[in-house]
C-alpha cells in the first residue's frame, strides 16, 4: 500500500509542479498572472503584454519540453534496461545518443536550420542502433552481451567523429555553439522546436507503453521468454526502435543530458517494484518530473544558465546514492 | 475431460506430441542429435536420459522450435509446429526452464502471471480471469504461500516449484521440464518430482522430464528416451529401456540396479561403479555365500530333462540333492541344497519358475 500513496503523490505532483515551473523564474510571476496568462476569459482583465509572453511564448513550450524530454529519456532507460536484463542499461548503451549528438554536431557545422539540426541528429541516431544491431547479430540471433559490446564500440566511434566535427568547426561562433548544446540545455526551446521534436518523443513513449507487460518477459532469456509466447525479435526490435527515437529526439532539442535514463527506472524499481507494469508509468511521471525540477533550477537558479547535464549528474549522483542506502538496494 | 481428449484423439488420431526423424548439428557432420523419434501422450511422463553434452538440453529446444531441427519436425496432435502460431502452441505447452534467475527480481504471483502471457493478447494486460488462473497454478504447485515474496528470496527448490507454477499457469496439456531437480537437496527433489507426477496422474497432464538420475525416470516416468555418446538413441517403456546394458553404454560406466521393496512398493537404486569397484563387488559377492533350499515340483515329466540339465550346470554350487519320483501321481519332487552367492541363488530359482510344467520355490537362510 506504500505504492498507492505514492503513486497519487507522484499524480498530485505532476499536476502542481508545471504550475510552479511556470511561476518561477529570473522574473517571478503570481500564480494570477500565470493563470490569466493560460486562460483569459477566467479573469476580467486580460494579463500585460509581457507576462502573456513569458508564460505562453517562453515558459510554456521549456515546461512542456523539460517534462516531454524527462518522461522519454526516463522510459527508454526502462525499457532498455528490461531489454537487456541488465540494470546498467541506459540510452547510451547502444550508442544512440553520441549518435545523435554526432548528426546534431555535423547539421550545426553545416549551418542547417535547427529542424534540420534535429533531422541530421535522428538519423545518425537510427544508424547507431542499425550498427549495433548489425555488428550484434551472429548466426541469425544477438546476444545481449555482444549487443551492449557493440553498443560500446559505436558509441566510440561516434563521439570520435563528434570530436572531428568539433576540430573542423569555426572557433569564433560554431565551436562554442556545437559545445554549449552538447553540454546539455533545453534553453533553445521554442513553439516550433517544441512541435517538431515532441511527436517522436511521444510516438516513442506509446510503443514503449504498449510493450510494457510483454517486457517482463523480455528480461528473462531469450527461449524463456520466447516459451511465455512473447515474439522475441519483433519485440526487441520494435522496442529498441522507439527508444532509440526518443533518444535521438531528446538529444537534438536538448542535447547530451546523462543520468535521468538510468537514475529514473531505477527510482521507480525501489518505489513500486520490477513489474514493468508499474515502472513504466511510473518511469513517465518520475522523469518529467525531475527533468522539470532540473530545468527549473537551471533556468531560476543564477543570473546566466546552467547547463542541464550538470544539474542531472549533480543532483542525480547523490540522490541515487541516497535512494541505494535508503532502501537497500534495488527493490530485488 | 478424459472423455473429449479421448474423442479428439480417435477424430485425428494423432499423438499430443511427436517427433519424427529429428536431427540437429551447429557444425555440418558433428551431429548432436541423430534422427530421433518419439511421441507422448496424456497422462504418460516421458524423462530424457543421458550423459553430459549427450544433447538432452537440445533436444527440448529442437522439440520445442526454440532451435531449429535441421531435418525432422515436431508435431503437436498431428500438426507440424511450424505452422502452429506461437501463442497457440506455448498455451498447450508450458516449458520449464533450468532455474536461472534474472537481473530483475519479481514477486512470486507476478513471476506466475507472467505464464499466462499466450493467452493475453498483444497490448492488453493480464486480467481478473489471468490472475485467477495464476493463483490456481500456484495451488497446484503448492506454492501459494509464497505469493508476496520476491523470487530471489526463496529457496532453490521453491523457485523451481514456482517455474513449475508459471508453466501450469497457462493451463497447457504437456510439461516440459529441463532438469528440474538437479541443484536441489532430497527433500526438495522429491517434492519436485512427486509434484510433476501428481499433475500428470491427476490432472491427466503429460511431462517430459530431462533428467540426470534414472532412479527418478523410474520412479516417475512411464516412457523413457535414452541418448547415446554414440549420438544414437533409445526409446521406449521406462522398464524396458533403462536395463544395465542400455544405461552402461549411456553413461559410459558400470551400472548395477538394485532392486528392493520397502512396504508395497519396488524401488530400484542404481549405482554406477567403476572397473576396480566392480572387481571387488564381484569378489564381494563370490565370497558372501548363502545356504538356500530350493523345493521342486516337477509336474510334467517332459521338465525332468530341462530341468536336470539346469541343475548340472549349477552343480559347483549344489551341496546336496534329493529326488523323489511319485508315480501314482506321475509327478517328481526335488530338493536342493545350495550354498551359492545370492546372485546365483536368484538366478537359479528364477530360471527353475520359468520351466512351464514346473514349480519350485527357495528357502534361505538366514546366513
Amino acid at each position: 500500500m506504500k505504492g498507492r500513496s505514492a503513486a497519487v503523490l507522484l499524480l498530485a505532483a505532476l499536476i502542481i509542479s508545471p504550475a510552479a515551473a511556470l511561476m518561477a523564474g529570473r522574473f517571478p510571476l503570481s500564480a494570477h498572472e500565470v493563470l490569466s496568462a493560460l486562460y483569459p476569459p477566467l479573469f476580467s482583465e486580460p494579463a500585460p503584454q509581457m507576462v502573456t509572453n513569458i508564460v505562453l511564448n517562453i515558459r510554456l513550450p521549456r515546461v512542456l519540453l523539460a517534462m516531454l524530454a524527462g518522461a522519454g529519456l526516463g522510459v527508454a532507460g526502462g525499457a532498455f534496461q528490461a531489454l537487456f536484463s541488465n540494470p546498467l542499461a541506459t540510452p547510451d548503451t547502444l550508442g544512440v545518443a553520441t549518435g545523435a549528438s554526432f548528426g546534431a554536431a555535423l547539421g550545426i557545422l553545416l549551418g542547417l536550420p535547427s529542424a534540420g539540426v534535429q533531422l541530421c541528429a535522428l538519423a545518425s541516431g537510427l544508424l547507431a542502433v542499425a550498427i549495433v544491431l548489425f555488428v550484434s547479430r551472429i548466426r541469425g540471433s544477438s546476444s545481449v552481451i555482444m549487443m551492449i559490446l557493440a553498443g560500446m564500440v559505436t558509441s566510440a566511434l561516434f563521439s570520435a567523429l563528434v570530436s572531428l566535427v568539433k576540430f573542423a568547426a569555426d572557433p569564433q561562433d560554431v565551436l562554442p555553439a556545437v559545445t554549449f548544446w552538447l553540454m546539455g540545455s533545453l534553453s533553445g526551446t521554442t513553439r516550433e522546436s517544441l512541435l517538431f521534436g515532441s511527436p517522436l518523443i511521444i510516438a516513442g513513449t506509446a510503443v514503449i507503453w504498449f510493450y510494457r507487460w510483454r517486457l517482463n518477459a523480455m528480461t528473462l532469456s531469450d527461449d524463456e521468454a520466447q516459451s511465455l509466447g512473447v515474439d522475441v525479435k519483433k519485440t526487441r526490435f520494435f522496442v529498441v526502435v522507439a527508444a532509440a527515437a526518443i533518444t535521438a529526439s531528446v538529444v537534438s532539442m536538448c542535447g547530451l543530458i546523462g543520468w535521468v535514463g538510468l537514475l529514473i527506472p531505477h527510482a521507480s524499481r525501489m518505489l513500486f517494484g520490477n513489474d514493468n507494469r508499474r515502472v513504466i508509468p511510473s518511469s513517465i511521471v518520475l522523469g518529467a518530473l525531475f527533468m522539470l525540477a532540473i530545468d527549473t533550477a537551471a533556468r531560476s537558479a543564477t543570473a546566466s544558465e546552467i547547463p542541464s547535464s550538470i544539474l542531472t549528474a549533480m543532483i542525480g549522483a547523490p540522490f541515487f546514492i541516497f535512494l541505494l542506502r535508503r532502501t537497500g538496494g534495488i527493490k530485488a | 475431460m478424459s472423455g473429449e481428449i479421448a474423442a479428439e484423439r480417435s477424430a485425428s488420431d494423432s499423438h499430443l506430441l511427436e517427433v519424427r526423424g529429428g536431427w540437429f548439428y551447429y557444425d555440418e557432420g558433428a551431429d548432436i542429435l541423430r534422427d530421433i523419434n518419439f511421441c507422448i501422450d496424456e497422462p504418460d511422463i516421458l524423462c530424457v536420459l543421458g550423459a553430459n553434452g549427450a544433447g538432452k538440453t537440445t533436444l527440448l529446444k529442437c522439440m520445442l522450435g526454440l532451435r531449429k531441427w535441421k531435418r525432422g519436425t515436431t508435431f503437436l496432435r498431428g500438426r507440424g509446429i511450424k505452422h502452429i502460431a506461437a501463442r497457440d502452441f506455448w498455451s498447450s505447452v508450458g516449458y520449464v526452464p533450468q532455474a536461472r534467475l534474472s537481473s530483475f527480481a519479481y514477486r512470486v504471483d507476478e513471476m506466475v502471471l507472467l505464464g499466462r502471457n499466450p493467452h493475453i493478447r498483444a497490448g492488453a494486460m493480464p486480467g481478473e480471469k489471468d490472475i485467477k488462473a495464476a493463483r490456481e497454478a500456484m495451488e497446484l504447485a503448492g506454492v501459494s504461500a509464497l505469493s508476496g515474496k520476491l523470487c530471489s528470496r526463496i529457496s532453490g527448490g521453491e523457485y523451481q516449484l514456482v517455474l513449475i507454477a508459471r508453466a501450469l499457469a497457462a493451463e497447457p496439456r504437456l510439461l516440459v521440464l529441463d532438469e528440474p531437480e538437479s541443484n536441489l537437496d532430497f527433500k526438495n527433489q522429491k517434492k519436485v518430482l512427486s509434484t510433476i507426477s501428481s499433475l500428470c496422474k491427476e490432472r491427466g497432464l503429460a511431462a517430459i522430464v530431462n533428467t540426470h538420475y534414472p532412479e527418478h525416470a523410474m520412479d516417475i516416468a512411464q516412457k523413457a528416451l535414452l541418448l547415446m555418446p554414440d549420438r544414437s538413441s533409445v526409446c521406449g517403456s521406462a522398464s524396458c529401456v533403462l536395463n544395465e546394458e542400455n544405461l552402461k553404454r549411456a553413461f559410459e560406466i558400470d551400472i548395477h540396479i538394485h532392486r528392493f521393496r520397502v512396504g508395497r512398493r519396488d524401488y530400484a537404486s542404481i549405482l554406477p561403479m567403476d572397473k576396480n569397484e566392480c572387481v571387488q563387488t564381484e569378489r564381494l559377492m563370490k565370497m558372501e555365500t548363502r545356504i538356500a533350499q530350493i523345493g521342486i515340483i516337477i509336474e510334467d515329466t517332459e521338465a525332468a530333462d530341462k530341468i536336470n540339465k539346469l541343475l548340472h550346470e549349477y552343480s559347483r554350487f549344489i551341496i546336496a540333492r534329493m529326488g523323489m519320483p511319485y508315480r501314482e501321481r506321475n509327478i517328481s519332487i526335488i530338493s536342493v541344497i545350495i550354498d551359492a552367492p545370492n546372485e546365483v541363488i536368484s538366478a537359479l530359482s528364477g530360471k527353475l519358475g520359468m520351466c512351464p510344467g514346473v514349480s519350485a520355490k527357495t528357502v534361505y537362510s538366514k546366513i
